[in-house]
């Protein structure tokens, strides 16, 4: 009989042969290390070119598709959720980004979340190695939550891991101000603790100063932000990359480039980029000519003033960062002539690519394809166009400003006639200035859509705009902030959760 | 005087010797000899009478002839027919729970290379979908009694031979029968994985006899049962593309035909270079689809042995598909000596199956979005394929080309087999022993080549346009195996005791499951040509692995009680533990009683009424079932480890919880209640057997809870919510002989009613919503409420989600808002059918058979979308209707919408989820026919055959339903609810088949 016991005993104990079991997780720094690269992982998600087609994006290496939602770009797949989007076709069950911008961004707050409630529990790290972690974990979290409140606006918000108790699936959307300060507060402890050092994978202190800026501004505290871009401007640890601008956005370049203070990384053939298939085999994000033509001419001025534009010509005497940022007609993406760009015959009916993120030693490009490339979210250029913007508003025109925009000008490759105080701007006549060049050091970056919501103008923009194809984008006012998926509010109004409704206008 | 002479034979066609023949009202009579010939004195006015154990007494009046022929029927529902029943076999007289049964002779009437489809229809209580006709791929859906959980798995237990097995891994030919216990007494038995039916599947076992050797051929012209009418004419299809452009508001001309090209295809005199292309011809064949049947069987000296050798060579209707199957049954019986029985029984199958990586139904969209406008292969002849013919064009991928190059080779080796000690320990005492192996080993190829598709106008030198989309590149190889030992050992106990009959089953069973997979994987090959992993680079490939297991242990008992065999009582019971559920939940009890009156049998039962009611017996029965079939580690909390990520130049292994565990979730149970009447009439030759039934569902073990996405995890499995099904069962028997000609006709029907008790918040899933009161899953759509006929439509109408135009749908404003959102979504009945129903005749005459089975089902909805039913879905074809009947300025009450371009608000509008596409896909179909002729055994004697059976088979022949273009028969929805999704799916195959069998 014991030894039936016995049998029936192990006969019924099974448990998973895959995967680490919770109970002996969070003793050593080797788990807190996993933990943290569960964190950071969200970062290159989004698209598995193995298994899928052009369908998804907006992640990782896939982040261009930000892009086609603005002015500056197209995504001409229709049943691409950012086409739907571009075209004001947002509802609750748009599905795609509408839903993963909210599920993903989620996923990732709980691992952070998860990370920092235990991490405590590992004896065997000191107490400014443990702040390390939570430094990284609450930058990561912050990432997120900025997402949100930049897409969706109010969100739930929570900074412990949530249970299966009633109170956690009841949970209101907090309004975006409290986010905000959550925000700024996981950004703070990041700067207090993170190592103020370049930037090679791990956050540190300059990545969540520069975040930092980048919330502020984008909720409009002009002096704060400005006093913070200020900071990483003396802090000197970061600077303008030399090397060639078009080297930001590929490898080897990218490796220990002083510029770049955050990005999702990629190294195959494991952890990949789908970069040079999406955008150079699947075309999935068109650069429109409004783009184009906001280029100025190597004199400053754009194509409309300036006697070096010649429109048979239209692509020389231009600012060199069009040419390093678009292909158009006759562009070779490889190194012969076999590669030259058609849009004809590769029906791309706006006549224009991205060359940014590509690389054409990858060429010819294929759903194999696989690139290197890390996606930059933040670099130093971008840090000195904050600074210039909110200096700007917070305190009108003066010399610091001239010198950070001169900065980014002056870049070894670049080299675009510098700006002078002396030409006596307008804090309106400087705030475009400022937007214009915004535009395009970081053309194509997934910045221009944010941009234009934040500044307020998206509208008016967008209104004006055609896509190739010729139908006309128009905005509606409340896709400003997007719906969050129909099944949150449909889960929310079952439990009776009153402080979860859908955003308004949907 | 005269002298009568004749011959009895079976409906069969057999001999019937030893057939006493009388003469009614005299002291008269003979037998029938070996030959089943007779022959007697009678008088003109004398009738015979024919009688014989097993079969049902014949009258024939003589009336002067000197021949008289005579067909004996078998009689039905008699004393001793035995069916089988959980861990062992009951008089069907004797039978309390809810049971239905079928003879693999009925069911194999159909041909079919997966025996599942084939009980479809057969048996009431099971319903059968059938998702498609594919080749190897039939998906074939078991329910009984309704949709019994949403949580865990829905299907019915299958038991081959008394283990579980694989019904579908068997050959058709090698089943003796087929039963199916229904309610809560005849199935707990099985208590842990019976609470959605249990499905016993008995294989032909040798009879002792001279060796009988048999072969079967089958040939079967196979094509679609149906398939759309779509406009491939050029011209018309560029036309309507431009009308959608313009009705969108496209102005680009770079994004529609020109003039130009429309004029080129207009006046073609070289229809191979502007050709009206039909892509349905292109993908869609009629093939030949071949079966080959050898069988041996016979015994001597207590050893009995059956070994059938099948093999199916099934090319699919689409190109690309095809699946073989091989497959051998053995079966032994060997009687040791008097006490002790032992033998076995063991499937060996193998399938080799191709297909398209994505699928039929991805083929069948991908054939759909090309236009007529070219084919397959540039007009050049240089063999290139063609991606389309202007740039401008965005179809899928060119399904000929994937086809032929981009394939998924799956090859499946399947064993069964068990092993069983019988011993007599005492009179009425007996031992069973039976241990039992399933393994099955898969090997999956699929390799994603590199294929250049080219303009249809290209050059000879011009590039490549694109590549073919086969979803990436380079080759995965993919090991699965699964090993599934079971065992039990039980004691039986029968005894009668004056009036008094008992008998006691106690065993004990074990099972244990292991499921492993390796996937290697490599990106880069110097060539199409080598699809094997070493063949490709190695600096780019990937590894994965994974094995999961499970148990259960159980404790199982029986007891059978009746009184002169007029009171029947049953009692069973399981106690059951799995490993799926924490430590202290592991174990769970499932008893359930029933019991059967046979008035029949009792004395106040008068002969008069038994005339014409020759039985009459009633069943109830109650009892509880369990279900464990979640995946197989919901309480345990566990980290995924299987990301990386690199912060250097090298990958840092990543860790992190995904789903919410939950530690303490116990089995889920289905309570069934049961009442059934079973009638004969006229001497048993009509049978009715009616059921009633209760079945509640609860503790659901389900995932699909109210769970925010904002917590960050996958939902846990919790015990929650409450289905019921309710619901009648019918079936009818009736079976006559007319002078040589004998009639069987048999129907069912069957209805159920599914609802959900308690769920919790209502939930809505795409096109479909769960609540408390509603059949689980019902429609909840935007009501269609016509079109807009003009501008003035629309002012007066609530305004719509899609700013609206003349032309387009306009959707009801249910709440009164003067706007129509989501919130005006309604729920719409048709989830599920209101009733099933089939018919079944079957008549012989002389050496001619001929069989007719019909199959309906009545009130299922299905909500169809996107390829073929959509206009321009990736540029793809319409349907006539389409082009003749849409919505235009001049046509202002078409009974069609306006036609847009693919991703503009006139074409999302017709797309909004709604009844517009809501179809009624009530159908009933003539399922089969089959005509079969045996050649007389005077004729075959001399040539030293046995028996020559010549047949026609048709399948599928007719069709009556209102579900447009395709066919209405198709999957039942994964999530169980209403079925939602594409009109695309692999039609039924319509089946002209020619076969013959030969015994020697």
């Amino acid at each position: 009989a014991l030894s039936l016991n016995s049998c029936t005993k192990d006969l019924l104990e099974k448990d998973p042969t895959d995967k680490i079991s919770e109970q002996n997780f969070w003793k050593t720094k080797s788990d807190a290390d996993l933990a943290l690269a569960g964190c950071y992982e969200f970062l290159s998600r989004g698209y598995n070119a193995t298994s899928s087609t052009a369908a998804r994006g907006g992640w990782g290496g896939a982040s261009m598709l930000w892009d086609g939602l603005s002015d500056d770009a197209f995504v001409p797949s229709s049943s691409n959720s950012f086409n739907v989007i571009s075209r004001s076709g947002i509802t609750p069950t748009t599905g795609g980004m509408q839903t993963e911008g909210y599920e993903i961004s989620y996923q990732a707050i709980g691992a952070c979340n998860r990370l920092l409630a235990n991490i405590d529990k590992i004896a065997t790290l000191s107490e400014e190695q443990r702040n390390i972690y939570k430094g990284e974990a609450r930058f990561i979290r912050a990432h997120y939550y900025f997402l949100l409140t930049r897409l969706y606006g109010d969100v739930p918000l929570t900074l412990q891991p949530l249970g299966l108790d009633e109170a956690s699936a009841m949970l209101a959307r907090t309004p975006k101000a409290a986010i905000i300060s959550a925000i700024l507060e996981d950004l703070d402890f990041a700067i207090e603790h993170l190592p103020n050092t370049s930037y090679s994978g791990h956050a540190v202190r300059g990545s969540a100063l520069g975040y930092k800026v980048k919330v502020l501004l984008t909720n409009k505290q002009w002096d704060a932000a400005a006093n913070t871009a200020q900071i990483i401007i003396d802090e000197k640890v970061f600077s303008i990359y030399q090397g060639g601008y078009r080297n930001l956005f590929r490898k080897p370049g990218q490796n220990n480039n002083p510029e770049i203070m955050f990005s999702a990384k990629f190294l195959p053939p494991n952890m990949y980029s789908p970069a040079d298939m999406m955008y150079s085999y699947l075309k999935a994000v068109q650069p429109l000519y409004y783009l184009v033509d906001s280029y100025t001419c190597t004199d400053g001025k754009p194509i409309t003033e300036s006697p070096l534009y010649d429109p048979s010509n239209p692509y020389e005497n231009r600012d060199p960062r069009l040419k390093a940022s678009i292909i158009y007609e006759g562009v070779w993406r490889g190194t012969d002539a076999s590669s030259a760009f058609d849009p004809v015959f590769e029906n791309v009916l706006g006549g224009y690519l991205p060359r940014k993120y590509i690389n054409e030693s990858k060429w010819p490009t294929s759903y194999a394809t696989q690139s290197d490339q890390d996606w930059v979210f933040l670099r130093y250029a971008d840090v000195l166009l904050m600074y210039a913007e909110a200096k700007n508003e917070s305190s009108g025109p003066d010399q610091t400003i001239i010198d950070a925009l001169n900065q980014v000008r002056s870049r070894s490759d670049v080299n675009m006639p510098l700006f002078n105080l002396n030409d006596s701007y307008s804090r309106e006549e400087l705030r475009e200035v400022i937007r214009q060049e915004r535009r395009v050091e970081l053309a194509l970056e997934g910045q221009r859509y944010f941009d234009l919501k934040r500044w307020g103008v998206i509208k008016e923009v967008m209104d004006t705009i055609q896509d190739p194809d010729g139908a006309a984008r128009l905005f509606q006012a409340r896709d400003t902030l997007w719906p969050v998926p129909q099944s949150e509010v449909d889960i929310a109004r079952s439990l009776g959760n009153e402080g979860y409704k859908q955003t308004p206008g949907f | 005087n005269s002298t009568v002479s004749g011959k009895v034979t079976t409906p069969d066609g057999q001999t019937a010797p030893g057939v006493s023949v009388r003469v009614k009202g005299k002291n008269k009579g003979t037998t029938t000899d070996a030959n089943g010939l007779y022959q007697l004195q009678v008088e003109s006015q004398d009738v015979l009478i024919f009688s014989q154990v097993g079969m049902a007494t014949k009258e024939a009046t003589v009336n002067g002839q000197k021949q008289v022929n005579i067909i004996l029927q078998e009689l039905s529902n008699q004393m001793d027919e035995v069916v089988v029943v959980g861990y062992g076999t009951q008089k069907k007289v004797n039978l309390t729970g809810a049971i239905a049964s079928v003879d693999g002779d009925v069911v194999n009437k159909r041909i079919a290379t997966n025996p599942t489809q084939l009980l479809q229809g057969r048996m009431p209580g099971l319903r059968v979908t059938q998702a498609s006709g594919e080749a190897g791929n039939e998906n074939v859906n078991l329910q009984v009694r309704g949709l019994g959980s949403y949580g865990a798995s829905a299907s019915p237990l299958i038991i081959v031979d008394g283990i579980p097995g694989s019904l579908t891994n068997l050959n058709p030919q090698a089943i003796e029968n087929v039963t199916v216990l229904k309610d809560a007494a005849s199935a707990a038995i099985y208590g842990a994985r019976a609470a959605n039916g249990v499905i016993l599947v008995t294989t032909k076992q040798g009879k002792a006899g001279k060796a009988k050797l048999t072969y079967d051929y089958n040939i079967g012209i196979t094509k679609a049962s149906s398939l759309p009418d779509f406009v491939y004419n050029s011209v018309d299809y560029m036309k309507l593309y431009n009308q959608a452009a313009i009705n969108s508001g496209i102005t680009n001309s770079n994004a529609m035909f020109s003039q130009e090209m429309i004029d080129a295809y207009a006046n073609a005199t070289d229809k191979n270079l502007y050709p009206d292309f039909n892509w349905l011809d292109a993908v869609f064949k009629t093939v030949p689809v071949q079966t080959h049947n050898l069988s041996l069987s016979g015994g001597g000296s207590g050893t009995t042995y059956n070994v059938i050798l099948g093999y199916v060579d099934q090319p699919d209707i689409m190109v690309g598909t095809s699946f073989k199957k091989y497959n051998l049954q053995i079966n032994l019986n060997a009687k040791i000596n008097e006490r002790i029985n032992f033998g076995s029984s063991i499937t060996l199958n193998y399938g080799d199956r191709k297909y398209p990586r994505n699928g039929s139904e991805d083929q069948f969209l991908s054939t759909i979005s090309q236009s007529p406008l070219y084919g397959p292969y540039l007009p050049d002849g240089s063999g290139r394929y063609t991606s389309r013919a202007y740039p401008f064009q965005s179809p899928n991928k060119n399904p000929v080309a994937v086809a032929e190059n981009a394939l998924t080779k799956l090859n499946n080796y399947y064993m069964q087999g068990n092993l069983f000690l019988n011993v007599k320990l005492l009179e009425g005492l007996e031992w069973r022993t039976s241990g039992g192996l399933n393994y099955s080993f898969s090997k999956n190829y699929t390799f994603k080549p590199v294929v250049e598709q080219y303009l249809w106008f290209a050059g000879p030198n011009d590039a490549s346009s694109r590549l073919l989309d086969v979803g990436g590149q380079g080759l995965t190889v993919t090991d699965d195996n699964n090993v599934y030992p079971v065992g039990y050992t039980q004691l039986t106990y029968d005894k009668s005791f004056g009036n008094h009959h008992l008998k006691v089953l106690a065993g004990t069973q074990v099972e244990y499951n292991k499921t492993q997979m390796l996937l290697g994987s490599r990106l880069q090959f110097p060539s199409n040509e080598v699809p094997e992993l070493n063949a490709g680079g190695a600096g780019q490939q990937t590894n994965e692995g994974v094995t999961e297991e499970w148990s259960l242990r159980s404790y199982y008992g029986r007891i059978n009680y009746d009184y002169k065999g007029k009171y029947l009582l049953e009692g069973n019971a399981r106690y059951d533990a799995s490993s799926r559920f924490p430590k202290d939940l592991k174990w769970a009890f499932f008893p359930s009683v029933s019991g059967g009156w046979r008035i029949a049998e009792e004395a106040f039962y008068g002969d008069g009424l038994k005339a014409v009611m020759s039985d009459l017996k009633l069943r109830a029965s109650i009892g509880t079932l369990g279900n464990q079939n979640i995946g197989n580690y919901p309480y345990q909390t566990v980290l995924n480890s299987s990301y990386a990520y690199p912060f250097e130049e090298s990958l840092q292994q990543a860790a992190r919880q995904e789903a919410m565990a939950n530690n303490r979730i116990k089995w889920e149970s289905t309570t069934v209640v049961d009442f059934g009447v079973d009638l004969g009439f006229f001497n048993n030759k009509l049978i009715a057997n009616f059921d009633w039934y209760n079945k509640v569902t609860s503790d659901i073990l389900s995932s699909s809870t109210a769970f925010p996405a904002y917590i960050g995890l996958a939902a846990p499995t919790v015990n929650y919510g409450e289905l019921r099904n309710r619901g009648v069962e019918l079936g009818l028997q009736y079976r006559e002989t007319f002078g040589e000609v004998a009639l069987s006709l048999s129907g069912n029907i069957q209805a159920n009613r599914n609802k959900v008790i308690k769920y919790g918040a209502e939930r809505i899933q795409g096109n479909t919503i769960i609540r408390e009161g509603l059949p689980y899953g019902s429609f909840y759509l935007l009501q269609n409420i016509g079109i807009f006929r003009s501008q003035d439509d629309i002012t007066n109408a609530p305004v719509q989600q899609i700013p609206a135009k003349p032309g387009y749908l306009q959707f009801a404003d249910v709440n009164g808002d003067h706007q129509v959102d989501n919130n005006d979504r309604v729920v719409v009945p048709g989830a599920f059918p209101n009733f099933d129903y089939s018919f079944n005749a079957s008549a012989t005459w002389k050496n001619f058979d001929l069989t007719v089975f019909l199959f309906g089902s009545q009130g299922q909805k299905i909500f169809v979308s996107e390829w073929g039913i959509v206009p321009f879905r990736q540029g793809g074809v319409f349907t006539r209707d389409w082009m003749e009947d849409s919505w235009t300025p001049e046509n202002p009450n078409a009974s069609l919408p306006i036609v847009g371009a693919e991703g503009t608000p006139a074409a999302n509008n017709v797309r909004t989820a709604s009844t517009f596409f809501l179809k009624d896909a009530s159908f009933l179909r003539l399922k089969n026919v089959q005509l079969g002729y045996n050649l007389p055994a005077s004729m075959l004697s001399k040539i030293g055959i046995s028996g020559l059976r010549i047949y026609f088979a048709g399948d599928n022949l007719l069709t009556f339903s209102k579900f447009p273009g395709l066919d209405p028969e198709r999957g039942v929805s994964s999530g169980g609810g209403a079925t939602s999704g594409r009109y695309v799916t692999h039609p039924q195959n319509k089946v002209f088949a020619f076969g013959t069998s030969i015994t020697f």
